[in-house]
């Protein structure tokens, strides 16, 4: 979302009349993909998780799922696993395997593709095609390829330097986009919060426009009663019963806005990182792992308001309201497979409540007012 | 030939919550709650029904037949000008009897409004200053919508 959302150029060109013979179809580009990301890797020794070394190959607990993922050198290890290094590593045989690389010119992918060439690349467009073996992303905006096999379960990433913007903040949240939702989760716009203090983990997903406070609850989280699953993006399922998942681990907050609301925060000096195009980038496994949980049970759904009330309100909200505060972001901000999201967002508003939160200016109290609904619905 | 159309398959999704339908378009960005007899209206026309059996099934038994025809009408060309639906071509139209159903009553009564829809675009810019080309294997499609 981030890399979409902040920046600026604008490029809509006409349509372009399909090449001859449209020889590159999504199958060998797949192919091409894989290729180029093993040759990338081959020779390069494979570490664990604290084995260093010039490459990494983890294998990660996502969504309840084994992911490994392996790198192509030590510093894209270090940028993909920082922003994902509170996920616990799992046992199993993977589900999906991420191959990520960086090179310094997209031309090898690019050249001879029918769907996005150098120019498209220039001109920082955005083309994902989809195939019946999978999909493929060229997003010069977020300075990433992408692709995802959905017959090998396989993907890699491309990108041109091993610390841009995108990787820094949600590696391979295309992929993931994809790979989720072949597997009955969601990729959500949205924070989450939960609540432990009933035994199992409730959690409420916070959804809104931006600019309508998720972030800034996500952040009042670190220090409150509650745990925070993650900002901007998480993952979340209806069946077998409503569930959240963290993905990643990095806040975004302007320089400001952290000075005035959470200077406690700007003490953890080496977990923050300049982010593009003014915001802070707090890499909060560094600065709160205890604060950080991977999952819990969805109970409710809230969409806040600043509202500048002197007490934090709690509303009863129609599962319409909810569902236009999650489905436009959510399905906009990623390609494909949005007919099938939309109907799984839909199912996801359904299965728990949904509430509208007029916040106060006190931090303290609109998360209390979390607190305390989550433990209302954790007893319903 | 019956005026038909079908759901703009691709660059729009539809989902019901009670009596409202939020419509959203992936290509403009833009979203759309439809409420009571717009959403009625809607989920009649996006089945696939007829806008004369439409028509005929919600402003017969109305006090207001005609402002009901007209309501129509007007939401009709509402919902292609906003891309929403599109013409079903030379295929047939669903012509399975229309079920009555609660959101009628709103065509019925004699203070009956025209359906209309609320529009919200604000991921409008950010589709129009980044938009995501869709394409399938065949090579490009119609591009996003400026």
């Amino acid at each position: 979302m981030a890399t979409r959302s902040e920046t600026t150029t604008t490029t809509t060109t006409t349509a372009t009349p399909t090449p001859a013979g449209a020889a590159c179809r999504v199958e060998a580009f797949l192919d091409l993909a894989d290729r180029l990301a093993a040759e990338a890797c081959h020779g390069q020794p494979t570490k664990g998780r604290d084995g260093g070394g010039p490459a990494g190959e983890h294998t990660l607990c996502v969504a309840g799922l084994p992911v490994q993922v392996r790198c192509s050198d030590q510093a894209l290890t270090a940028t993909v696993f920082r922003a994902m290094s509170h996920l616990q590593p799992a046992e199993g045989p993977p589900r999906l395997r991420v191959t990520a690389w960086h090179s310094p010119d997209a031309g090898p992918l690019l050249d001879g593709c029918p769907w996005a060439g150098r120019e498209t690349w220039r001109a920082k467009e955005v083309v994902v095609v989809r195939g019946e073996r999978g999909f493929a992303a060229f997003n010069a905006q977020a300075e990433t390829i992408c692709t995802y096999d959905r017959r090998t379960q396989s993907a890699t990433l491309w990108s041109p330097s091993p610390e841009t913007h995108n990787l820094r903040v949600s590696p391979l949240d295309a992929i993931f986009n994809w790979w989720l939702t072949d597997h009955g989760r969601l990729l959500c716009h949205g924070s989450a919060v939960a609540s432990s203090s009933g035994g199992q983990p409730a959690a409420a997903l916070i959804v809104g426009r931006g600019g309508s406070g998720k972030s800034t609850l996500a952040f009042a989280s670190l220090g409150s009663n509650l745990s925070l699953l993650g900002d901007d993006l998480v993952a979340a399922q209806v069946a077998p019963t409503p569930w959240l998942s963290s993905l990643y681990s990095v806040g975004k907050l302007l320089p400001g806005h952290m000075r005035e609301s959470f200077p406690h925060i700007q003490r953890h000096e080496r977990a923050i990182a300049h982010g593009v195009p003014d915001k802070n980038l707090v890499y909060l496994a560094e600065s709160h792992h205890a604060k950080l949980l991977s999952d819990a049970a969805l109970r409710a759904v809230i969409v806040p308001r600043i509202a500048g009330v002197a007490q934090p309100r709690v509303e009863p909200l129609d599962r319409a309201a909810a569902y236009r505060a999650l489905a436009p972001s959510t399905l906009l901000m990623h390609s494909g497979q949005r007919a099938e999201k939309a109907t799984m967002l839909a199912d996801l508003i359904r299965s728990v409540p949904a509430y509208r939160l007029n916040l106060s200016p006190d931090h303290g109290a609109n998360l209390g007012a979390i607190e305390s609904l989550l433990a209302r619905r954790a007893a319903a | 030939m019956p005026e038909t159309y079908r759901l703009n398959e691709g660059r729009v999704s539809y989902d019901t919550f009670d009596d409202e339908a939020v419509v959203i378009h992936f290509s403009t960005g833009k979203y759309f709650s439809m409420k009571g007899a717009a959403c009625r209206l809607w989920v009649l026309l996006a089945q696939g029904h007829s806008v004369e059996q439409v028509t005929g099934h919600l402003a017969s038994a109305a006090t207001a037949g005609q402002k009901v025809a007209e309501g129509i009408r007007s939401f009709v060309d509402r919902v292609i000008e906003q891309d929403l639906l599109e013409p079903a071509g030379d295929g047939p139209a669903e012509d399975t009897p229309i079920v009555a159903a609660a959101g009628d009553q709103a065509f019925a009564e004699p203070g009956f409004e025209a359906p209309s829809f609320e529009v919200f675009d604000d991921m409008h810019d950010l589709i129009v200053l980044d938009p995501i080309h869709d394409v399938d294997d065949t090579g490009w499609p119609e591009r996003s919508v400026a």
